[in-house]
C-alpha cells in the first residue's frame, strides 16, 4: 500500500502489490540500480514501511553540489530524497508520535542524484539487521526529525562514492570523521568537498575530481589535519602482527581506514569464534579467537561482514575481500595517546615474565595455567565509571583504582584464563597511553588474583613509587565492555 | 610556605591505605638498576618495532585508492 503516493511524504508499506520495486519508482529519477541493490538487501525482511521525504536538502551533498556539481553545464538537482525505514507498517498518524515512531526507527538513507552510485548519508541501526547478531561494533548517535517528530538513530555513518568530488578515500575518511563528529563534541563536521581540501597542500596535480583517488600518506595527513594523531600500519612492515595489531585498535573502539591493494574501507567492529580450539602456547591473545571484522565499504552496504579469508561471498552481506586481503591500516588516535599497541604489547608481555612483577613471582593461580590477554585502549574516566559494577575481583582493588589519579587514555591488558574467558577476568595490567615506548616503566597497576601493584608515586605526579598489596581473597569479574556496541 | 613535598608524601589514596600497601623497591637507587633492565630487555624489540614502523611509512606513499 502507498499511502499518500503524490505528497511530500509518501508512505510506503511493503505487501505484495507493493514491493521494494514500488518504492524505487517513488525515488525517480534520484535512484539508480546499484543504490537500490544494496539497501533492499540490507534492509530486506528488516524494513515494513518506508516514508520517502521529498526535497530533503542533505548538507552533505549541498556541499558537493555547491563546490562541484553547480559549476557543471548539465547540473542535477540540489536537493535529495531521504528514505526513513520501519520495522512495523506505521500509519501516517503514528509517525506523528515519537513514542509510536522511536521503536520502529530502522534509520535513514539520503539519495543523492549521483550517478554511477545515489546513496548518500545514510544511518541504518546496526541492532534491527540480524545478521549482525553476536558481532561487536562502534555506532554514533544521532538526532533528526521527521516532519517535526524527534526521532534518534544509533549507528555508524555510511556513504558512497559520487566518483567526482569523492571517491572512495574521501568517502572513508568522510565515515570516520562523521562518526567522530556526531560522537564527541571535540570533533568538528567535516563534509566531503572539505576533505578533498584537506590534502591539497600533499597533492600532485588537481584535487578534484577525485578521480586520481589518495595514498595512506595523504589519508593520514587529512586524519592529522582533522585532529588526530594517525599512525599507518602495514603488513609488509608489521608481518605476522598485523592482524592483532588491527584487531587491538578496532577491540579499543577506535575505526579504523583499512585498505587492500587498491581499495580502501572503515573498518568499524569485530565478530569472534570463542569455540576455537586454544593453541599449546602459554599465553594467547584474545585477537586469536577472531573471525573477522565488520565494514563500511563504501561500493557496497554499511555493516559488511569482512571473513578472515577472501573468498567468493555467499551473499551482500559479506565482503569480497577478506582480512588476508589487507595491505595497511590507519589507526585515527586521539591526540594524547602517545603509546601505540604494538609497544604496548611489547612492554605488557615483558612485564608479564618480569621476576619481580611477573605472573611466575606474584600468582600461582595465572602462573599454573595458560591464560588469555585481551588488550584494549579506554579513557581513565570511562575505565573508573565501570569499576562499581564490575568490582574488579576484590572490593578493595575497586577502591584503590577508583582513588588512583588516571591519565586521559589508558592501556588495558585483560587476564584471564581457558575456563574463565570470555565472561570472566582474573587480573589486568593498566599503562599510561600518555607515555612512549622508552618510558618502560609506564605502568599504572599490575592486577592479579593474589597480588596488586602500584606505581602511587607517578600517579602523584612524583617521581616512581612503587607500592604492593597482597590479596586474600579474589572473584572473577567481568570484563571491560564499554569501547563496543554487543549486538544481541 | 608549607612544604608541598612532605605534603605530598602524607596523601593517602583513600583512608588507611598507606598502612596497607607495602613498598616494592628499599630506595630509589632499586627501582632505577630494575629500570635499566628492564629497558635494556626490550631494546631490540623496540628496534625492530622502529624498522617496521619506517617501513609501513615508505610505504605509506606508494598505493593509491580510488
Amino acid at each position: 500500500m502507498i499511502d499518500g503516493e503524490n505528497t511530500l511524504l509518501p508512505l510506503v508499506h511493503f505487501d505484495a502489490s507493493h514491493p521494494w520495486d514500488a518504492l524505487w519508482k517513488l525515488c525517480q529519477p534520484s535512484m539508480e540500480q546499484h543504490g537500490a541493490t544494496m539497501l533492499r538487501a540490507r534492509l530486506d525482511g528488516v524494513a515494513k514501511a518506508v516514508a520517502v521525504e521529498h526535497h530533503y536538502i542533505d548538507r552533505d551533498y549541498r556541499d558537493t553540489f555547491s563546490h562541484y556539481h553547480s559549476k557543471r553545464f548539465n547540473t542535477p538537482n540540489s536537493r535529495t530524497l531521504r528514505l526513513h525505514f520501519f520495522d512495523q507498517p506505521l500509519s501516517r498518524k503514528d509517525l506523528l508520535d515519537a513514542s509510536v515512531a522511536q521503536p520502529a526507527y530502522c534509520g535513514y538513507a539520503v539519495i543523492r542524484p549521483t550517478r554511477p552510485i545515489c546513496l548518500g548519508r545514510t544511518m541504518i541501526s546496526p541492532t534491527k539487521l540480524p545478521d549482525l547478531k553476536g558481532c561487536l561494533l562502534r555506532v554514533s548517535r544521532e538526532q533528526i526529525t521527521l516532519q517535526g517528530t524527534p526521532l534518534e538513530i544509533e549507528a555508524f555513518p555510511f556513504i558512497s562514492q559520487d566518483t567526482d568530488a569523492t571517491v572512495c578515500a574521501q568517502s572513508a575518511l568522510w565515515m570516520l570523521f562523521r562518526y567522530f563528529s556526531t560522537q564527541y563534541a571535540h570533533y568538528h563536521e567535516i563534509r566531503p568537498f572539505e576533505i578533498t581540501q584537506l590534502t591539497k597542500d600533499y597533492s600532485i596535480g588537481r584535487v578534484y575530481p577525485a578521480t586520481s583517488g589518495l595514498t595512506d600518506w595523504q589519508m593520514g595527513e587529512a586524519c592529522r589535519q582533522a585532529g588526530f594523531s594517525p599512525l599507518i600500519y602495514t603488513r609488509r612492515g608489521y608481518g605476522s602482527d598485523f592482524d592483532h595489531l588491527l584487531y587491538t585498535y578496532i577491540e579499543s573502539g577506535i575505526p579504523v581506514l583499512a585498505a587492500t591493494s587498491d581499495h580502501v574501507f572503515v573498518a568499524l567492529g569485530h565478530f569472534s569464534d570463542y569455540s576455537k580450539t586454544l593453541p599449546s602456547a602459554d599465553r594467547v591473545p584474545s585477537s586469536f579467537f577472531n573471525s573477522g571484522f565488520i565494514i563500511n565499504d563504501d561500493n557496497r552496504m554499511p555493516y559488511q561482514h569482512l571473513p578472515s579469508k577472501k573468498a567468493a561471498p555467499a551473499s551482500l552481506q559479506t565482503s569480497n575481500h577478506g582480512v588476508d586481503s589487507l595491505e595497511s591500516f590507519i589507526a585515527p588516535l586521539p591526540e594524547k595517546v602517545f603509546l601505540a599497541a604494538e609497544h604496548q604489547e611489547k612492554l605488557v608481555q615483558r612485564l608479564l615474565d618480569d621476576g619481580t612483577f611477573g605472573l611466575a613471582a606474584n600468582s600461582l593461580k595465572l602462573s599454573s595455567q595458560q591464560i588469555i590477554t585481551r588488550s584494549f585502549l579506554t579513557s581513565g574516566r570511562s575505565f573508573k565509571k565501570a569499576i562499581q559494577a564490575r568490582g574488579m575481583g576484590n572490593p578493595r582493588v575497586a577502591e584503590i583504582y577508583r582513588s588512583l589519579p588516571m591519565p586521559r587514555f589508558i592501556w588495558v591488558t585483560e587476564i584471564s584464563t581457558p575456563k574463565e574467558f570470555p565472561d570472566r577476568m582474573c587480573g589486568e595490567v593498566l599503562w599510561d597511553a600518555t607515555r612512549n615506548e622508552h618510558e618502560v616503566d609506564g605502568w599504572i597497576a599490575v592486577h592479579y588474583p593474589e597480588f596488586l601493584a602500584l606505581d602511587v608515586g607517578s600517579a602523584l605526579n612524583t617521581l616512581p613509587n612503587i607500592k604492593k598489596f597482597n590479596l586474600d581473597k579474589h572473584t572473577p569479574y567481568e570484563p571491560y565492555k564499554s569501547n563496543l556496541e554487543c549486538l544481541i | 610556605m608549607p612544604d608541598l613535598k612532605s605534603t605530598e608524601s602524607e596523601i593517602e589514596l583513600f583512608p588507611g591505605s598507606n598502612d596497607l600497601l607495602e613498598s616494592v623497591f628499599e630506595k630509589f637507587q632499586d627501582y632505577e638498576r630494575f629500570r635499566e633492565v628492564f629497558y635494556e630487555s626490550v631494546r631490540e624489540d623496540l628496534e625492530e618495532l622502529a624498522k617496521a614502523r619506517r617501513i609501513s611509512e615508505e610505504e605509506a606513499m606508494r598505493r593509491w585508492y580510488r
